[in-house]
């Protein structure tokens, strides 16, 4: 069995991260009712024991030991203490180790420059030992799970150096990424820079990416809300107030299907290297619009069950993506269907693949793009659930948009000196962003106009002499 | 009387071995009050299981995955049956081979090959007489095809007498893995080359025959996995003539090959069973095997994998095709009827199986078609055929695989992740070549 660390890095990683570990924990816990410290609790936690102030990890051998105290793998950047400190004084702190922590306290201004460059170099032994540790504490470390927000400073730019140490250090562990792109109502002025930036350490450094956007979860808590008659979370008191924590839990949620069946059992089983095989056809076209369904934010608050096919239905209406998106109308070119739950089986699968292939366009080398999974244990208080990971070219519309935004400022050159007067920056980097960019636009463009006007040729078969 | 050791590699195949593997005893063990039959149950269990001092029977099979979850279910799942598996005969890793057949066939290969062989010397050395192995994968993942390749590589050097049958599990063509076509071509043009025969199983058909002879309303892999194992068991169990003469089989493996695979340009078999149908129907069915023979002959000049929907119109005087001048019969190179059950050694089976005009003019009349008969029933049904061809029943999959592999390849996508461990242009470009060979030589019989 594989381990996961995960790095939540700024405000909105640690958000994330810290729902994420609330989920993860309730979900363990309702599972393994034995208190037996296992192989599916080991992916993401460890057991330990602590001897006279020091922590010790207490090894797994025969997997028949009870749990003692759990920590979570997970490392926790942030340039400002208010949030981890939130986070340690709340009822998860237990599970992180002190030593995981690593803050400062000035933040980063919204800045992606001080973020990468500045606080990359000053932080960046440090955080890389603390990844080795992490790391050497894995019996077999499988990926990073790197949780940021690419609109502000920290997480978008201490968050994408990461992923350089990442790559230094462990060239062969996989690294994911949630990153959460601001939406156009964005209050940060220079959330165009630092995104177009750190889309750009994306790109290169990341081995696939999901990303995220506010709006999309703004609206998918809005449905469930409206469906569900109690909230048991407290409703906005202003209008236009956010429900952070439920925004969060979905990602949270997506993030635990993603592993479900690298953790639990089940007759098609999917690893996360399974998932970066399928779906990155070529090496920069990792991008993953994820959506889920049926919609639910913790075991309490949910939409009330719908029938099998038709949540496999709505699982491809622009709704219940995270993304704003409509990759109905666009261009597949690999799609990943997970499935938890144990009433869902292979036929149930195959059938609704088969209706759903007629309405959805696939790039013409990759007709039959899809990588299924079915694993046993549904989510709590869920009969089942169908994640579905898509490399779609819908993507292209984000990235205009943002490339638009970021051209808008960029061609004033405004605020371009708050970045340029930090150490290690250059003013270069902007265009080779923009460049990389637009050059992704049009890749995904170009496989969207062969496939789409029907152009495209297929190379004759190997004839033999 | 030789043993048959088992290996079973990745999920795929460790699941359906295990059904396998639960048919076999399950038959051995049934008749074990009726003494004549003693004889069937002796050899059934000896070929595929071993006898331990604790009373319980331990399965001569290896079980390879490189990651843990899929052999630890099929190893619990053994407590409180009455066979098991021996203990460390499974090797496991724990990352897995992520669908990816360079991975498994580069990068876990070389690591775990000697661990592997060790098992295997081990389980030989418990057989008293060893024959030889069933080797159990798909071809869409990156464990089964990948490392499976290697291991039958690694079998074929280190046991060059040892006979080789390896089923191998086609996936659903609407698409399971993203890059199986990829994983499917390069293995098979590996094992291709090592195995003695290649048995292809796929997940289409059993998922028909599932849902419309069985009546099952939601396939599960578990159901297909007891089809599968079903039709594997038909041929495999011996075939007893009457108690003087004994087994007709010496090597259960050793004499499926040399029936069927006279040249190595054609390895590739296909099995086909009638009948079918879920327990609480069998009751109201009884069976002739005149009905049985002749639907089994019309799933044989259709290449239908089921005796439902048949296309009863072509016959050996008109067959199938578009039109009257291209109509072509699906051809044989050889074939082997298995008839279980109760008077079948008196009914004579008709003689169109050996037609002339299935088979090519360079196959002996005598060695076309073969029949093993028995007396003795299989799984409850009270007469059942079971159908192993080498023909061009293969074409159809392989051509639907390496077009759309092609096609990929035309446009280089995922090309990046098999080259990352090493595998290269030339490799893909041989394995296509060796692929279409096959494709060529069965489309020219």
């Amino acid at each position: 069995m594989t381990q996961s660390i995960m790095i939540q890095v700024g405000q909105c990683g640690n958000q994330i991260g810290c729902r994420f570990w609330d989920q993860c924990l309730h979900e363990h816990a309702f599972y393994s009712k034995n208190g037996i410290y296992d192989d599916a609790i080991s992916s993401f936690f460890r057991n330990t024991e602590t001897y006279s102030d020091e922590t010790y990890d207490l090894p797994m051998r025969t997997g028949s030991n009870k749990i003692n105290k759990l920590k979570a793998r997970a490392i926790l950047v942030d340039m400002e203490e208010g949030v981890i400190n939130e986070l340690l004084q709340g009822q998860l702190g237990e599970i992180f180790d002190s030593k995981q922590l690593i803050t400062n306290s000035f933040g980063s201004g919204n800045n992606w420059a001080v973020g990468n460059k500045e606080y990359g170099t000053m932080y960046r032994e440090q955080i890389a030992e603390q990844v080795r540790k992490a790391a050497e504490l894995c019996d077999c470390l499988q990926c990073f799970f790197v949780l940021h927000s690419t609109g502000g400073g920290t997480g978008s730019g201490l968050g994408t150096s990461l992923l350089s140490i990442l790559q230094d250090e462990f060239p062969e562990v996989y690294r994911f990424v949630g990153a959460v792109y601001p939406s156009s109502d964005d209050d940060v002025i220079t959330s165009p820079y630092n995104s177009m930036l750190a889309t750009y350490e994306l790109t290169e450094k990341a081995d696939c990416v999901l990303p995220i956007n506010n709006q999309a979860l703004i609206n998918i808590c809005n449905k469930v809300q409206q469906a569900v008659r109690s909230g048991k979370f407290e409703k906005p008191t202003e209008k236009n107030a956010k429900p952070f924590d439920a925004m969060n839990n979905l990602v949270a949620n997506v993030i635990l299907n993603m592993t479900s069946s690298s953790r639990f059992e089940g007759s098609l089983n999917v690893d996360l290297n399974e998932i970066v095989m399928n779906l990155v056809p070529f090496p920069k076209q990792h991008y993953l619009v994820s959506s889920l369904s049926p919609l639910y934010i913790s075991k309490d608050v949910a939409l009330p069950p719908r029938k099998l096919d038709q949540a496999f239905e709505d699982l491809f209406s622009k709704d219940h993506q995270l993304m704003l998106s409509d990759p109905r109308h666009s261009l597949y070119l690999a799609c990943a269907l997970m499935v938890r739950g144990k009433n869902v089986q292979t036929s149930d699968l195959n059938r609704n693949i088969a209706k759903l292939s007629r309405n959805l366009s696939f790039v013409n080398w990759n007709q039959e793009g899809w990588k299924t999974g079915l694993c046993n244990l549904p989510p709590i208080g869920q009969q089942y659930s169908l994640l579905a990971l898509a490399n779609n070219t819908c993507i292209r519309h984000t990235f205009t948009d943002l490339k638009d935004r970021f051209v808008k400022l960029y061609s004033r050159k405004a605020h371009v000196h708050h970045y340029e007067k930090v150490d290690g920056f250059e003013s270069l980097l902007f265009d080779e962003s923009l460049n990389s960019l637009t050059g992704i636009i049009k890749e995904y463009e170009e496989m969207e106009k062969t496939t789409l006007s029907g152009t495209a040729q297929s190379t004759d078969r190997l004839q033999l002499v | 009387m030789a043993a048959t050791v088992t290996v079973q590699l990745g999920q795929c195949g460790t699941q359906i071995g295990h059904e396998l593997l639960s048919v076999l005893h399950e038959e051995a063990t049934f008749y074990h009050h009726k003494d004549r039959l003693k004889d069937y149950n002796d050899i059934a269990m000896k070929t595929f299981f071993n006898d331990t001092q604790c009373g319980k029977h331990e399965a001569r099979s290896v079980m390879i995955d490189m990651e843990p979850k899929a052999v630890n279910w099929a190893v619990q799942d053994t407590t409180g049956k009455e066979w098991r598996y021996a203990k460390s005969q499974q090797f496991v890793q724990k990352s897995g081979s992520g669908n990816n057949w360079s991975y498994g066939f580069k990068v876990h290969a070389p690591k775990c090959k000697d661990a592997i062989i060790d098992l295997i010397r081990k389980e030989i050395e418990k057989c008293d007489y060893f024959g030889g192995f069933l080797l159990l994968m798909s071809l869409a993942g990156g464990t089964g095809s990948g490392l499976g390749a290697f291991v039958g590589n690694v079998l074929r050097d280190n046991f060059p007498r040892a006979t080789v049958l390896n089923p191998v599990v086609c996936p659903y063509t609407s698409g399971e893995v993203a890059v199986q076509n990829y994983n499917a071509v390069l293995s098979l043009s590996h094992i291709i080359a090592v195995s003695d025969a290649v048995c292809l199983l796929h997940n289409n058909q059993l998922h028909e025959i599932c849902h419309r002879l069985l009546g099952i309303k939601q396939v599960s892999f578990h159901d297909m996995n007891k089809v599968a194992a079903h039709q594997l068991a038909s041929v495999l169990l011996p075939i007893i003539q009457d108690k003087q003469s004994g087994s007709r089989f010496q090597n259960v493996l050793n004499d499926i090959a040399s029936a069927l695979v006279c040249n190595s340009r054609y390895k590739m078999l296909d099995l086909k069973c009638v009948p079918y149908m879920s327990p609480h129907t069998m009751a109201f069915n009884t069976f002739q095997w005149e009905g049985l023979a002749k639907r089994m002959f019309q799933m044989m000049l259709t290449d239908h994998h089921m005796d439902e929907g048949l296309n009863w119109r072509t016959t050996l005087t008109r067959p199938h095709g578009k039109t009257q001048r291209s109509s072509t019969y699906t051809k044989y190179v050889s074939s082997l009827l298995f008839m279980r059950g109760q008077g079948s050694t008196s009914y004579d089976l008709l003689t169109q199986f050996g037609d002339s005009r299935l088979y090519p003019t360079w196959i002996m009349p005598a060695c076309r078609n073969s029949v093993w008969k028995t007396e003795l029933p299989f799984r409850g049904y009270e007469k059942c055929i079971a159908f192993l061809s080498n023909g061009t029943s293969c074409v159809k999959s392989l051509n639907v695989l390496t077009e759309k592999a092609w096609d990929m390849f035309g446009s280089k996508a995922y090309l990046h992740h098999y080259y990352k461990y090493g595998l290269e242009e030339s490799d893909f470009i041989n394995a296509f070549a060796t692929v279409e060979n096959v494709i060529y030589s069965y489309k020219t019989l």
